[in-house]
């Protein structure tokens, strides 16, 4: 792993037809290095999530370049940038978006059910599903489906989603954006500790207040990033 | 994604709508199970005409005259004379020859039946391998020789007798020859058409047939004997024969018309399965439809798959996964269902149904085509998603 992590340079996204078109994000110039915690901060609409998702690579944009772990990612097809999310990136939304249907287990279980070439056994995978949601507090919970766990245990489970593969990078989009103050905290102080142990992390909020957790904040602002902390 | 974290993923979400599932197969059940139904009933009759033209008819050729003029009486023609009977008897692969008068390939008369002076005409035939219903009496034995023995039918002894039943151990006369009544026919149904038939012996029609023609030759051969071949030096000596005859003859093969049978029979079988299949059909549009709404309900759940590294191939074979065993569990269903109904369908016909393993093992790939054909466009759909408009829309 290289210690700059990210590289966005000269980044353009722009939103709806020619004569209606939205500028997103304009010439957005970025690095990041490796253990950063990295807050994106901005009003609704200022960009910072369309950011966020070009980072995670679940967007596309319309011009510049952007190096993930030294390597140019700008032109990957579908495939391999699932592959990258997979193996290199964790994400956590604001809505939690477990899979309702699936149990606890089988939603922390899924990532590694699409990596490629994973030759761990099913008593493997079970372990490791088991050793994360230990990690984050809800071991006992396993068999539950997620409509039976409270918002902060819902995105506790989304943590662990997130950590299964030991991405070097976790996404998280507005984590606290649901979530009372109390179980916020909490949360944060799991990603936190994440970043002790040398986990980069990107978050989109508004909360100011939170920006005391991180190490470096972006202000953007009508798709421009404004200032630099 | 390997093959069987595919089905795993696919067993989960069909396990979470066990429901829906269940409604999706009804559609491919009923499909399948009718589809089967009718090949093993088709299936069961073709064996039965197969068992029953072998039955009677394994060594046995027939030769009939075909004149060139369409409307030549063959009365008068006379193709087969008693010597031919005589001299093909020694034939070389012949076993046995019978000759048949009257109309060729049919064995009945009709006759005046008398008891002093009361009279009925009726039809006259001989017994075959069917069994018949008796009243009162019996039916001929199998090891007796019936020459001079009768079974009336039901009318007939009414007719002759005050009440049927005392016609056994009478005797009556059938065209001028003596007959002792042995039996009397049940009462024929409502729509029988063999209602007033009495049964005598096949040489006692023969014999009163004796002034007609012989029509046809039924000539026994040596078993394992090529019957074609058999006939060419029956042929051969019929025209040597009768040297003036124009026209030929012809062998009247029971195998041929068994396949010409089974061909008519293997077509109507396959016209209605194929009816039965649209059935099958509408299920499959049922299955499509079912697809189309699972996608268009869980499109969150493909956008949080693709953002959690499934390819957009994963999520497309995971769809078309779910699909194919939905309409395999529904064909197995199907299969067993058809089966089933089959069974009891041999309650009702004089046959058993026959499920082979080419309709077992069609029905399977057509349930897992099915879900192929019908599931590929929802789950090409689903795999076109862009993962950031399926979470947020």
């Amino acid at each position: 792993m290289l210690s700059k992590l990210v590289e966005l340079i000269d980044i353009n996204k722009y939103y709806g037809l020619k004569d209606e078109k939205l500028h997103a994000l304009k010439d957005v110039t970025l690095t990041i290095e490796q253990g950063d915690f990295l807050m994106i901060m901005g009003k609704s609409g200022s960009g910072k999530t369309t950011l966020l998702n070009l980072l995670g690579l679940l967007d596309r944009f319309n011009n510049g370049n952007y190096i993930f772990n030294g390597k140019d990612v700008t032109n990957l097809n579908e495939n391999q940038r699932s592959e990258l999310r997979n193996s290199y990136m964790g994400f956590i939304f604001q809505q939690f978006h477990l899979i309702d249907s699936l149990t606890i287990e089988q939603n922390v279980e899924l990532p590694m059910l699409y990596k490629e070439n994973n030759k761990l056994s099913k008593k493997e995978k079970t372990l490791h599903v088991e050793k994360y949601l230990d990690t984050v507090g809800l071991l006992n919970k396993k068999k539950q489906t997620p409509a039976k766990l409270s918002g902060g245990q819902q995105q506790r489970i989304a943590i662990a989603r997130a950590l299964i593969n030991d991405p070097y990078v976790i996404f998280a989009d507005e984590p606290t954006g649901a979530l009372d103050s109390e179980t916020s905290k909490d949360i944060m102080n799991i990603l936190k500790s994440l970043n002790k142990d040398n986990k980069t992390i990107i978050m989109v909020t508004h909360d100011g207040d939170l920006t005391r957790y991180a190490n470096k904040v972006i202000h953007i602002k009508d798709g421009l990033v404004t200032k630099v902390d | 994604m390997s093959i069987t974290n595919l089905i795993r993923t696919s067993i989960y979400s069909l396990k979470s709508h066990k429901l829906r599932v269940f409604l999706t197969m009804i559609g491919i059940i009923i499909g399948i199970s009718s589809v089967v139904t009718i090949l093993s009933i088709g299936n069961g009759l073709k064996a039965e005409v197969n068992k029953s033209m072998v039955d009677t008819s394994a060594n046995k050729i027939s030769v009939t005259f075909q004149a060139d003029n369409a409307y030549a009486d063959l009365s008068l023609m006379e193709p087969f004379s008693k010597t031919d009977t005589y001299y093909l008897q020694s034939a070389e692969g012949v076993e046995k020859v019978e000759a048949s008068q009257g109309i060729a390939g049919i064995s009945f008369t009709t006759g005046q039946i008398s008891y002093f002076d009361k009279n009925a005409a009726g039809m006259l035939d001989a017994p075959d391998s069917k069994s018949l219903s008796v009243k009162y009496g019996r039916f001929f034995n199998k090891d007796e020789d019936p020459k001079k023995l009768i079974v009336l039918d039901y009318e007939t002894a009414k007719i002759l007798f005050t009440s049927p039943q005392d016609a056994i151990g009478h005797g009556v006369t059938v065209n001028g020859d003596n007959f002792e009544v042995i039996g009397i026919l049940a009462e024929p149904g409502m729509f029988s058409l063999t209602g007033s038939t009495s049964y005598v012996s096949k040489k006692a029609i023969d014999d009163m047939n004796s002034d007609a023609a012989i029509s046809q030759l039924d000539i026994y051969i040596k078993p394992g004997l090529d019957r074609n071949k058999v006939f060419e030096k029956i042929n051969k000596e019929l025209k040597q024969n009768h040297p003036n005859l124009q026209g030929k003859y012809v062998l009247q093969d029971p195998q041929a018309l068994t396949k010409a049978l089974e061909k008519v029979i293997g077509g109507l079988t396959a016209f209605i399965a194929f009816v039965s299949g649209i059935s099958l059909f509408v299920g499959g549009i049922g299955v499509m439809n079912i697809m189309y709404v699972s996608v268009s309900e869980r499109k969150r759940e493909i956008g949080i798959r693709r953002a959690i590294g499934a390819k957009p191939k994963s999520i497309l074979l995971q769809f078309l996964f779910e699909s194919i065993v939905v309409t395999g569990i529904g064909g197995i269903i199907g299969i067993l269902c058809g089966f089933l109904f089959g069974k009891i369908a041999s309650n009702f016909l004089p046959f058993p149904t026959v499920l082979t393993v080419g309709t077992f093992l069609g029905a399977t790939i057509t349930s897992v085509i099915v879900g192929i054909i019908f599931g590929i466009i929802p789950a090409v759909n689903a795999s076109r998603m862009d993962p950031i408009k399926a979470i947020y829309m």
